[in-house]
């Protein structure tokens, strides 16, 4: 019987090393991507005073936690910030234009919106490019299905 | 080595499928936040479902838009003057036919896919366009 367990759990356990704040950690990505999720969704609720409201656009459990973050992901980090990159020559410059746009693509939800998802960008983008786009979606799906489960 | 012509030149190495899929996505990463922030959030892609809206438009404006209207544009004037001619029309077109919201995606298919028209050609740019609006209908 093939073993499909193994290869996913190696999959989410793969460990990397990160400077933070001057001092070097070895920690698995999946860990880092739960966190980040988390954090990004405090900044919101405490920037809002209450979670996206991905309800009101009538978006789907599904929609909301697997395909907008995958798809997000993949326009506003995996393609923008490189796009960018390649434009300008600037790595600080293309993470900061890709959470600007990210955060403009929020404002549906509000004025606010825009600060927490800029922040939440810039966040994300350095994650990108410190680990990986695998880091950013897990986040992503995070910060998403903790909204809607707080009645976003 | 930076700027457009590094933009172009990165994709170059890249499969003609890929090119399409790359260009459909940027585009997207500029036409949404537009939507969203600039005009007002109105229909989308995904309440349209229909097939109509995801194979049949995107080749019937690439052809007349892009392999008719531009390269008649391009015969009378400057380059760049005709790719703003040419997106000011896509605007307007957009903005009567899909909703004032999408006169954002107007804007950007205009110019952005105008350019990659001029240096990538027809085919890929029609398959970008084609994804594009299948990404927003499961988006």
């Amino acid at each position: 019987m093939v073993d499909l367990i193994t290869p996913i759990v190696e999959f989410f356990t793969r460990e990397v090393s990160l400077v933070l704040l001057g001092n070097r950690i070895i920690v698995s990505w999946s860990k880092i991507g739960l966190t980040l999720g988390l954090i990004t969704f405090l900044i919101a609720v405490v920037l809002n005073s209450r979670p996206q409201p991905n309800a009101a656009r009538g978006l789907t459990f599904m929609q909301t936690v697997v395909i907008a973050p995958v798809i997000e992901e993949v326009i506003f980090r995996l393609v923008l910030i490189p796009m960018f990159y390649i434009l300008f020559g600037n790595v600080i410059l293309a993470i900061t234009l890709s959470a600007a746009l990210f955060g403009l693509a929020h404002v549906v939800y509000g004025g606010m919106k825009f600060i927490d998802s800029f922040i939440t960008g810039l966040l994300w983008g350095w994650a990108f490019l410190a680990i990986g786009i695998e880091v950013t979606i897990l986040a992503h799906m995070t910060h998403n299905f903790l909204s809607t489960m707080s009645g976003g | 080595m930076f700027g457009l012509d590094a933009l172009w030149a990165a994709m170059y190495g890249m499969e003609w499928y890929g090119i399409s899929i790359v260009l459909a996505l940027m585009a997207l990463g500029f036409v949404v936040p537009l939507r969203s922030a600039i005009f007002t959030w109105g229909t989308t892609y995904r309440q349209m479902r229909a097939r109509y809206w995801m194979l049949i438009n995107p080749i019937l404006e690439e052809l007349i838009f892009r392999l008719c209207l531009l390269t008649i544009l391009f015969t009378m004037f400057e380059p760049l003057s005709a790719i703003l001619i040419l997106t000011a029309l896509y605007m307007v077109y957009s903005g009567c036919v899909y909703g004032p919201v999408f006169a954002a995606d107007g804007l950007v298919l205009g110019i952005f896919f105008s350019l990659a028209f001029v240096e990538f050609g027809f085919v890929i740019v029609l398959v970008a366009h084609i994804f594009y609006k299948m990404v927003q209908a499961i988006w």
